[in-house]
């Protein structure tokens, strides 16, 4: 279907520069004939013809090729600028060496999958509640057993009451141990034979969200009605109580924010006004981190918007809401990179602050970050706090005004994906050594 | 006079048997289950030992020991701290608040009983 258009654009640039078929084929090195068949898209022109076409019609190889090939070039020429090569010559790698590009690419995108593989599983071992709160639930199980059994079998003369309620303490620490014990064998068995697999609460609800690609279209044309969010939750199969209870929360807040700002009207005027939060919160007297969540499941199919990646978390950093991107990946549990600007922004609630950051592999990241109370103001306690960031790769266009002004708003911020899995020694904020080595 | 031993812990299985245990080995035994309540308890009842759970709800059983140990009238009072999480750093952290005894759970209640007659004793 995409190189269809090949033999279109061929054709109407030799016509272009008033050349003949023979002419053309002549100057690429072909037959007239192969040049017909290639302009009449029976036969696809790549590797060196595309290279000899190109060349003689003066233009890129890729001016003439879509689709694969186009995405193949701009993957390779990815791969080039994180590792200092030239990635003006991915075309020629892709046009000279199609079989080595696409080997190559495949190694990238298999590398790409590993390192996140390792920041998940790195991520649950070292910070997954489920399992420090399994062992020290067993802990106290354990030793409510112990102590009870000691009990029954050192001590003479109990009264029958007093054994049996002791009997009954041993039954009832037992049962719970047992349950948790099922859990962690659940646990590691879905762990285990998939390590995609949902593990935690947390887990399942991203793996629901990332099936829904984080849109729910059925809310979007009714958020006050809750019997859709109701059949959404019901078709979704999530078994454990704790990601129904994430799961709804969430579709909860997609719905009061789906309220706040309807889909159409909101797409028409982030588009307007450049994508950017602060003034789509003016505009729609919405709270900005309602905002930072709703710009960040925007674009989808018929709709175009960037690709943000949002981030919301607690002041104590438990993460309530995480939509990642392709090569943005931002950690689950607490321990994120204490530089990204969502922690300038607890800081000083209320200020938003915006930064251009670098990514260890190089890429640019645009982020904006405010903290703001989430409870009404109280003489006796302090507001609760959620701290929001919104993250976009500074190479996509749709949100050109609020790249400038973190441009203006200072230097450029070297920020990684956490200590563990991040490559910097040098870092005056390592907290833990890299795993990387 | 029997002395007296104040059990602050939040798992009721595990004050039952520690409470019989204590009890069988002839101290009075007093229970708080909350970690801020604990506080006004040893200062109003002032035992002759006290027994911390580290995980508490309300003040964690570091705070508590913490605390104890800054009022005059609670600074020598034996504490023994009882613990499901046996890390290094916990235990280093006890010893420089000045806990007489750290014991990783589960635990056997001999250890217990002797150590708690040993610095109730003293």
């Amino acid at each position: 279907m995409a190189r269809s258009l090949a033999g279109l654009r061929i054709r109407e640039r030799r016509m272009a520069l008033g050349l003949t078929q023979a002419d053309l084929a002549r100057r690429a090195g072909i037959s007239p004939s192969y040049l017909n068949l290639i302009e009449k898209n029976r036969r696809a022109a790549a590797g060196r013809v595309l290279l000899g076409l190109a060349r003689a019609l003066d233009v890129a190889p890729s001016a003439l090729v879509e689709g694969p090939e186009r995405a193949l070039i701009d993957g390779l020429a990815e791969v080039a600028a994180a590792r200092g090569a030239d990635p003006g010559r991915a075309e020629e790698l892709v046009g000279r060496f199609p079989d080595w590009a696409r080997a190559l690419a495949g190694i990238a995108d298999e590398n790409r999958s590993l390192r996140e593989a390792v920041a998940a599983l790195g991520d649950r071992l070292t910070h997954d509640p489920f399992l420090g709160q399994s062992v020290h639930r067993m802990l106290t199980n354990l030793t409510a057993i112990r102590s009870t059994t000691d009990i029954l079998t050192e001590a003479t003369g109990l009264d029958p009451d007093r054994r049996a309620r002791f009997l009954r303490i041993i039954a009832e620490e037992t049962g719970r141990l047992s349950a948790v014990v099922q859990d962690l064998v659940a646990y590691f068995d879905r762990a285990g034979t998939d390590p995609a697999a949902a593990a935690t609460p947390e887990e399942a609800l991203d793996r629901f969200l990332a099936a829904h690609d984080h849109h729910f279209p059925g809310i979007d044309e009714n958020p006050s009605d809750p019997a859709r969010r109701e059949a959404i939750l019901a078709a979704a199969g999530l078994e454990d109580a704790g990601a129904r209870q994430l799961a709804r929360a969430h579709l909860d807040r997609y719905a009061a924010d789906a309220a706040l700002m309807p889909l159409q009207p909101f797409a028409g005027a982030a588009a307007q006004l450049g994508h950017h939060p602060l003034r789509l919160a003016d505009a729609f007297a919405a709270p900005p981190l309602a905002v930072f969540r709703r710009l960040a499941t925007l674009a989808r199919p018929g709709l175009q918007a960037p690709p943000f990646a949002c981030l919301q978390m607690t002041a104590a950093g438990h993460v309530e809401m995480r939509r990642t991107r392709p090569g943005l990946s931002l950690p689950r549990h607490g321990t994120a990179c204490p530089l990204w600007p969502i922690f300038d922004a607890l800081a000083q609630p209320g200020l938003p602050v915006a930064r251009m950051c670098r990514l260890p592999d190089d890429s640019r990241i645009l982020a904006l970050a405010l903290a703001a109370p989430t409870s009404p103001p109280a003489l006796a306690d302090r507001p609760r706090l959620r701290a929001g960031m919104l993250l976009l790769t500074a190479t996509e266009p749709g949100a050109e005004g609020l790249a400038a002004e973190a441009e203006a708003a200072g230097p450029e911020r070297r920020v990684g994906p956490g200590c563990r899995l991040c490559p910097r020694a040098d870092c005056p904020e390592r907290a833990v050594p890299s795993l990387l080595g | 006079m029997p002395r007296r031993v104040l059990i602050v812990e939040d798992e009721p299985n595990i004050v039952e048997s520690l409470s019989w245990i204590l009890g069988r080995a002839g101290f009075e035994v007093l229970v708080e289950s909350d970690g801020a309540a604990a506080l006004a308890r040893i200062a109003g009842e002032t035992p002759d030992l006290v027994i911390l759970d580290a995980m508490l709800p309300g003040r964690s059983g570091f705070e508590i020991l913490r605390d104890l140990r800054a009022g005059a009238a609670t600074a020598r009072i034996p504490v023994i701290m009882l613990t499901a999480r046996s890390q290094a750093r916990d235990r280093e952290m006890a010893e420089k608040l000045g806990v007489d005894l750290f014991i990783a759970k589960p635990f056997s209640n001999a250890h217990v009983v002797e150590t708690a007659r040993r610095l109730a004793e003293r």
